[in-house]
């Protein structure tokens, strides 16, 4: 992609301090800058010009009489401008610095100073756009003066946080129910873990008790308790994705499957492994990496019940329910299911770093807001970010 | 069953006839009809007291003929035949066996060579019961188990032909037990895996209890038709509760104490067998209430844990016999590691990883801001489109 398919938007110009010669000051600097610049133009640079020297002075001052375009020998453009109030005229000479010191033969310091300091600015990526000044004498002949330049840099560099337009609009995202659920499940998976652990390995209360207690069978209990509730969440859960008015929740959320999607999910990954540094693709809702993850968390989730209360069947194999499951443990095995049962829950002790970090790091990094949606349900969009999940929401 | 004769078996000599034949009293008759009922009562599926069930049992039993029964012993070890013989059962047990007429049983038998193929050729062309200890091999086109130079699926075929009641005695005759375990060189299948246009009933174990085979020969005896059965086509008077549900040591369970070693204070102390690998949560045996050789004790009883012999394929998916949840070979190292260890290295990357990145995510910034990109090619300076954007690869 060229500089000239970059859209405007996305290009950023940085002009350096203008460096003037000969005792000029930089605001003069700048104000012959701008005016060298072609009338009604839409180079990004000469747009960033001449709106830095429309806040030192009011340009309308001057009117553009003649402009010899930029030729390729003589890498420079030369503006004909007069002052509206006195009529005085002078040329604008803009290009590079040797050029444009060719053109106004300065002293030998001079010209050694400018070439220098323009050599330098290329060290720091910045380029000096040299200006030069010629006034007409009566007899027609011009007098160049050099003015100064101004280093310029053009990059495609995101716009820094505070340069981006501080208009917000408020996005509600997750509703109230799936914000309840989210956590009632967090919570409910924690004190499964927790509890399943311990019935595990009940190293914690060995030796601890003694005679008679009840210490396992409360943990059990609990742990039962803790994964009917957990059904009952998985279950409002899943009604929600197809009951949900919110189209973040819906059910085709779930899978990002669309090309676009793809062509996202690979960007992000590139940029979470650090192989790519542009922005990501902004998304209201998850992006497709996101979503990923949090869709497989679901299977996982959905595992974890299945065969938890697979194990749990084993308390009552005539029931009519429980009886399938039962037979769905002889088909496997029952101590491969517990096994199973188990990883599964390292399976969630393990995403839940990872998934805190990236919403942590979603809210800090990429400023997409995404802890505080699953705390108050919404997040705030910047005005003018463009949404790959968007199209029903307008600003 | 075919056609199931409401009121038990009718051909040949009564076995109330049998019993005043052998001078049984009618007093040790119905205390053996006490036994049975309690037996079956057990399951508590039975409706009506375990006294109404023995009355009616007796009353049932008496009229009841002796039936010839075919005894085939395949490819096993006998053990479930010395079960039987040496539960060191009171005589009226053993009259129940002898009230069968045992036609043809290659261990227990008199004929031998040509004369016990007649018999078992005669027994096999009247009605009778066929009981089959032993898996049938089908692999090598059955040459893994002959007798009398015919394969073993060939010798179960011919004796089903005809018979009224089929029962699987055993884990073998169930679905092949040691033989059938991966990878089941002689390609062992169980008596329902052969006959499978009939239904079979199976008493599980390695060996079964005496008990519950007597018990279910003797409802079938009674009533005609076999007792409820389960999923597996297992007796649910027998294999309807766990053995965890009934077990002597299910309180220090409850209150979390294990056993850690065979050897150590809470081994002394009777303390749970869970941790040395007890598979009594998962197996559906009546050994905790029967328990063996006349009810004098059982495994877990004597301190060692269940193997879980009752439950299909115990020796695949019930081992490791002494440890409560198989392991890993971690591949390319050969190491053997739990659930645990693995799940807890998981956690372990997936933080690290997190700190990793995060990290990463400090330096990328670091270096993006103080890299100085270098700018795009400046219209105002005359350049010419590039093709290879510079500014996209840094940032
Ligand atoms: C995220 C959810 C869950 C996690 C993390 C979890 C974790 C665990 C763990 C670690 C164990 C101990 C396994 C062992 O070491 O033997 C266990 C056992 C068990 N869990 Fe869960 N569990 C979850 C959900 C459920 C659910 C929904 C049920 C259904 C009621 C359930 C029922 C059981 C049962 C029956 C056992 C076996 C107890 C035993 O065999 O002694 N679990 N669970
Ligand atoms: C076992 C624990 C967890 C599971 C299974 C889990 C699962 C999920 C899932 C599936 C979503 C997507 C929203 C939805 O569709 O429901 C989500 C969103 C979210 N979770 Fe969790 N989560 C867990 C723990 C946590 C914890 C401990 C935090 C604490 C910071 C957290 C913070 C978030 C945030 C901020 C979002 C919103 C992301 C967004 O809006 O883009 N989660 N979680
Ligand atoms: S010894 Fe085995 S069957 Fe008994 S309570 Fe412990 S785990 Fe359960």
């Amino acid at each position: 992609m060229s500089l000239y398919q970059i859209p405007e938007s996305e290009i950023r110009i940085e002009l350096g301090d203008p460096v003037p010669f000969a005792g000029r000051k930089r605001r003069d600097l700048l104000i012959a800058a701008a005016l060298g610049a072609p009338f009604g133009t839409a180079d990004p640079v000469d747009l960033a010009l001449l709106s830095a020297a429309s806040k030192k002075e009011d340009l309308r001052h001057y009117e553009q009489t003649g402009f010899t375009p930029l030729e390729p020998q003589l890498a420079r453009s030369v503006a004909r401008v007069r002052r509206v109030d006195s009529g005085e005229e002078a040329l604008i000479a803009r290009g590079e610095v040797d050029t444009i010191l060719y053109l106004c033969h300065p002293d030998e310091a001079t010209r050694y100073r400018a070439e220098l300091q323009a050599e330098m600015q290329m060290t720091h990526g910045f380029r000096a756009l040299g200006v030069g000044r010629g006034s007409i004498a009566a007899d027609g002949t011009e007098r160049w003066e050099f003015l100064g330049y101004i280093p310029v840099r053009a990059t495609r560099q995101k716009s820094r946080r505070s340069e981006e337009p501080r208009d917000f609009y408020y996005v509600p995202v997750w509703d109230w129910q799936l914000r309840v659920l989210h956590w009632l499940s967090v919570l409910l998976i924690v004190i499964l873990s927790l509890t399943g652990l311990l019935m595990g390995s009940s190293r914690f209360v060995y030796g601890v008790t003694d005679g008679y207690s009840n210490y396992l069978s409360w943990l059990r209990l609990t742990h039962f308790v803790a994964g009917w509730l957990l059904l009952c969440a998985a279950i409002l859960r899943i009604a929600g994705l197809f009951l949900a008015s919110n189209r973040f929740q819906r059910w085709y959320a779930l899978f990002p499957v669309r090309l676009r999607d793809l062509k996202n999910l690979l960007q992000v990954a590139q940029n979470y492994l650090f192989c790519r540094f542009d922005r990501p693709p902004h998304y209201i809702g998850h992006n497709p990496l996101q979503q990923v993850a949090y869709t497989a968390i679901f299977g996982v989730g959905l595992l974890a019940l299945f065969t938890g209360f697979a194990l749990y069947a084993l308390y009552s194999p005539d029931n009519w329910f429980f009886g399938y499951l039962v037979r769905f443990d002889n088909l496997v095995g029952v101590q491969y299911l517990r096994l199973a049962h188990q990883l599964i829950m390292w399976i969630f002790l393990a995403f839940i770093p990872i998934h805190v970090y990236l919403s942590v790091r979603a809210d800090t990094v990429e400023r997409e807001g995404a802890l505080s949606s699953i705390v108050s349900g919404g997040r705030w969009c910047r005005k003018g970010t463009r949404f790959e999940d968007a199209d029903a929401i307008d600003d | 069953m075919k056609d199931p004769v409401e009121g038990g078996w009718s051909r040949g000599e009564t076995f109330e006839e049998f019993l005043s034949r052998r001078g049984v009293s009618r007093r040790e008759f119905l205390t053996f009809c006490g036994r049975m009922a309690a037996c079956f009562a057990a399951a508590a599926a039975l409706p009506g007291g375990s006294h109404a069930l023995a009355e009616e049992m007796a009353q049932k039993l008496s009229g009841a003929r002796r039936p010839s029964v075919i005894y085939l012993q395949l490819q096993e070890c006998t053990g479930c035949l010395e079960s039987l013989l040496r539960s060191g059962s009171s005589p009226i047990d053993r009259l129940v066996l002898e009230q069968v007429s045992l036609d043809y049983n290659e261990l227990l038998m008199a004929p031998s060579g040509s004369a016990a193929e007649e018999v078992l050729r005669e027994a096999a062309a009247k009605p009778h019961l066929l009981l089959v200890n032993g898996s049938v091999p089908l692999g090598y086109d059955g040459a893994c188990c002959t007798i009398g130079g015919d394969s073993a699926a060939n010798i179960l075929r011919r004796a089903a032909q005809k018979a009224d009641a089929i029962m699987a005695v055993g884990a073998c005759a169930e679905y092949g037990c040691v033989q059938a375990a991966s990878p089941n060189l002689t390609g062992a299948v169980g008596v329902s895996d052969v006959i499978t246009d009939r239904p079979v009933v199976n008493i599980s174990g390695c060996p079964p209890i005496a008990e519950t085979i007597t018990a279910t020969l003797t409802y079938y005896l009674a009533y005609g038709h076999p007792p409820p059965l389960d999923g597996m086509g297992r007796p649910l008077f027998a294999y309807g509760q766990r053995i965890h549900d009934k077990c002597p040591r299910r309180a220090s369970f409850d209150a979390g104490q294990f056993a850690e070693r065979f050897d150590d204070e809470n081994a002394r102390r009777g303390h749970c067998l869970y941790r040395l690998g007890c598979k009594g949560p998962a197996t559906f045996a009546p050994c905790a209430t029967l328990e063996w050789n006349l009810g004098q004790s059982f495994p877990i009883k004597a301190g060692h844990p269940c193997l879980g012999c009752t439950e299909r394929h115990f020796y695949d998916r019930m081992t490791p016999f002494y440890r409560r949840l198989p392991g890993f070979v971690v591949p390319g190292l050969g190491v053997e590691a739990t659930a645990n260890t693995i799940g807890a290295a998981a956690v372990v990357a997936s933080v690290g990883g997190v700190m990793v990145h995060s990290a990463a995510t400090v330096i990328a910034k670091k270096r993006a801001k103080k890299a100085q990109p270098e700018t795009l090619p400046l219209a105002v300076l005359g350049d010419k489109e590039k093709p290879e954007e510079e500014g996209d690869k840094r940032a």
